[in-house]
């Protein structure tokens, strides 16, 4: 018996190392569409991870993630355009020499202003509860929207920016989205697995019982929605130097908060692999149906339907229920 | 700081008619239902393309299609109710999500099956000027006003003086007292939600008749429309009526001094305010 369970360890672990392998030389092997793809779903995959910490676990519904992913983008795209605010720190710190790679800091000063937004507005915006909560942050990505549409001067309004890190190589934008995706899954894996899943699952079964326990509920409700902004910031700025240009109309809008939703509604809300399903299972979606104007939108709708009346628990569930797979 | 002038507040006035007649829908179905629908500027929407349909092929006015649209979105807000958001109505994350999917499946519909056109409905006298205390405005705009008007007396008897509208209203307070007192809530909440909804479709036709009709015209009005809701106080309809005008008040102002890209922003701006102060303001009472 522990020879076999330590055979189908060492299998599983070989699996994961060939996984891990297949991973990191994919640039070389997979054709650009398809690493295009596998980018798109790397920075999706962390947004819906991010949005699951505060959905998920504290069922806290936001619809205003987009939010946070303009913040990011535009904080990089402007961080990027505009060297002079931070160039003179970086000159001192490697002698002078600041080299294209440094792109990747960009991508951090984003999460970083994103976790900034979420920490201003998280007391205030989280004293809502339920639908209230929800209400006030459908409209947070329309009056960002207006003040970047507004203040031309320093965001170039409705024109948008057109960054030059396009112009890297792909398997540079690769192996950045990778980095962010594998950092981004390591620490909610460590969250979630710590106190903070412990509490936060409290928080969302009974808000009430969880405090009488002695949890503080409005520290761990900042806890994830500041954690959830910084990550969905850092996949905004990294999707920025990936698309290379950016309008108010494709960072601040209801659409990427809505998907974020979805994603994470149909691969199962509050577990870890049902986020990643959900992304996985859209993108495809997405690819399969990009021909058809409107008709994808409406299939993402009917699928919203569906999941919300047949499948509360989400794709993930499911295959859990079915097919008796433990560890999903 | 110069004022505004006076027709200033008068045009706010009939614009924030428009979102109080939004509204009053969308305040009945929060009311006693417990869901924020966010299918209701979909549903105004159908309303509005039924309008403009009868108006186009058959000629027929949009003040006398405003009893078709009533009735069809009636049906249609009985059938969504009934076989969608009955089954998940306990869970508020699910109905949420159900509410925005059953927008977005609306929308898209009318994308696929309309165009994302922008369409007027150019009736004769739309253009007819009309002079009250010095100030001249467009008919059309008055029949807002006044549509809106007779809309909260209809609800305000309704819910004061019939059996359903006191059915409605016990439900609203208590659901589980009302039921225990032989109120069928089930069949209650379903009646509200078609009312609810057949409300909108009246706002969705002086909408095509005053402005313009485009399928994704509810999602830019279903935020104000909230808002509306939680200034004015759920449930109440002439809460919704002060409320609706005083946010049409406040954009104009804000137009005014602060300037017109802003005006899409500070109705959202007020409304996370209001909650925010609403949300203190209780944690004040509990302690």
């Amino acid at each position: 018996m522990s020879t076999k369970l330590s055979i189908l360890m060492s299998r599983k672990k070989l699996y994961l190392l060939v996984l891990v392998a297949l991973t990191v030389i994919a640039p070389y092997i997979l054709p650009s569409y398809a690493l295009h793809i596998v980018i798109l779903f790397y920075i999706w995959a962390t947004i819906a991870q991010a949005w699951n910490l505060l959905g998920g676990y504290i069922k806290e519904v936001s619809f205003g993630h987009a939010a946070f992913f303009g913040i990011g983008a535009y904080a990089a795209a402007l961080l990027t355009l505009k060297p002079k605010y931070w160039e003179a720190g970086l000159k001192i710190m490697f002698r002078g020499i600041v080299p294209p790679q440094m792109f990747i800091l960009t991508i951090i000063a984003a999460g970083i202003a994103a976790a900034f937004f979420a920490l201003i507005i998280g007391y205030p915006l989280l004293l809502l509860k339920g639908p209230y909560f929800t209400i006030a942050t459908l409209g947070l990505t329309t009056i960002l929207r207006v003040i970047v549409l507004d203040k031309s001067e320093w965001t170039y309004g409705a024109g948008g920016i057109v960054l030059p890190t396009g112009a890297f190589d792909v398997s540079v934008h690769y192996y950045t989205s990778l980095i962010l995706f594998a950092v981004a899954m390591f620490v909610i894996y460590r969250m979630v697995t710590g106190k903070f899943g412990y509490a936060s699952r409290a928080i969302g079964d009974d808000e009430i019982s969880a405090s009488a326990f002695g949890i503080n509920v409005m520290k761990f409700k900042l806890i994830a929605l500041v954690v959830s902004a910084f990550f969905t910031g850092m996949a905004g700025g990294c999707w920025a130097h990936f698309i290379y240009y950016i309008h108010p109309y494709n960072t601040f809008v209801d659409t990427i908060s809505l998907e974020a939703v979805v994603m994470c509604v149909l691969g199962g809300i509050g577990t870890l692999t049902g986020p990643l399903i959900g992304t996985f299972l859209l993108i495809a979606l997405r690819e399969a149906l990009a021909g058809f104007l409107y008709v994808h939108l409406l299939i993402l709708a009917i699928i919203l339907i569906v999941c919300c009346i047949a499948m509360p628990g989400g794709v993930s569930a499911f295959i859990k229920r079915k097919l008796k797979v433990s560890w999903l | 700081m110069e004022l505004p002038p006076l027709p200033l507040f008068f045009l706010a006035l009939l614009e924030g008619s428009l979102y109080a007649s939004f509204a009053f829908g969308l305040t009945l179905i929060f009311g006693v239902l417990k869901i924020i629908n966010i299918a209701h500027g979909e549903l105004m929407c159908i309303g509005g393309y039924i309008a403009y349909w009868m108006f186009v092929l058959y000629g027929l006015d949009p003040l006398l299609s405003i009893p078709l649209a009533f009735l069809v979105v009636f049906v249609l807000g009985f059938v969504v109710q009934n076989f969608l958001i009955k089954y998940v109505m306990q869970e508020e994350l699910r109905t949420l999500l159900l509410t925005y999917g059953i927008s977005l499946a609306f929308m898209n519909i009318m994308l696929i099956a309309w165009k994302p056109d922008y369409r007027m409905i150019t009736v004769k006298y739309a253009i007819i000027p009309v002079k009250i205390f010095g100030i001249e405005v467009t008919l059309t705009r008055l029949l807002l006003l006044f549509v809106a008007l007779i809309q909260a007396v209809l609800l305000h008897i309704i819910l004061k003086y019939t059996y359903f509208g006191k059915a409605m209203r016990g439900c609203a307070q208590d659901a589980d007292a009302a039921a225990l007192l032989g109120i069928n809530y089930e069949r209650i909440s379903t009646l509200t939600f078609a009312l609810g909804s057949a409300c909108a479709a009246v706002t969705g036709v002086m909408f095509a008749l005053t402005h313009y009709l485009c399928p994704t015209v509810g999602e830019a009005l279903i935020l104000k429309g909230f808002c509306v809701v939680v200034l004015g106080g759920v449930g109440s309809i002439i809460g919704s009526l002060i409320g609706g005008l005083a946010i049409g008040i406040c954009e104009s102002l804000a137009v005014w001094y602060i300037g017109a890209a802003y005006k899409e922003a500070i109705a959202l701006l007020i409304l996370i305010l209001a909650l925010i102060a609403r949300a203190v303001a209780e944690r004040w009472k509990v302690k």
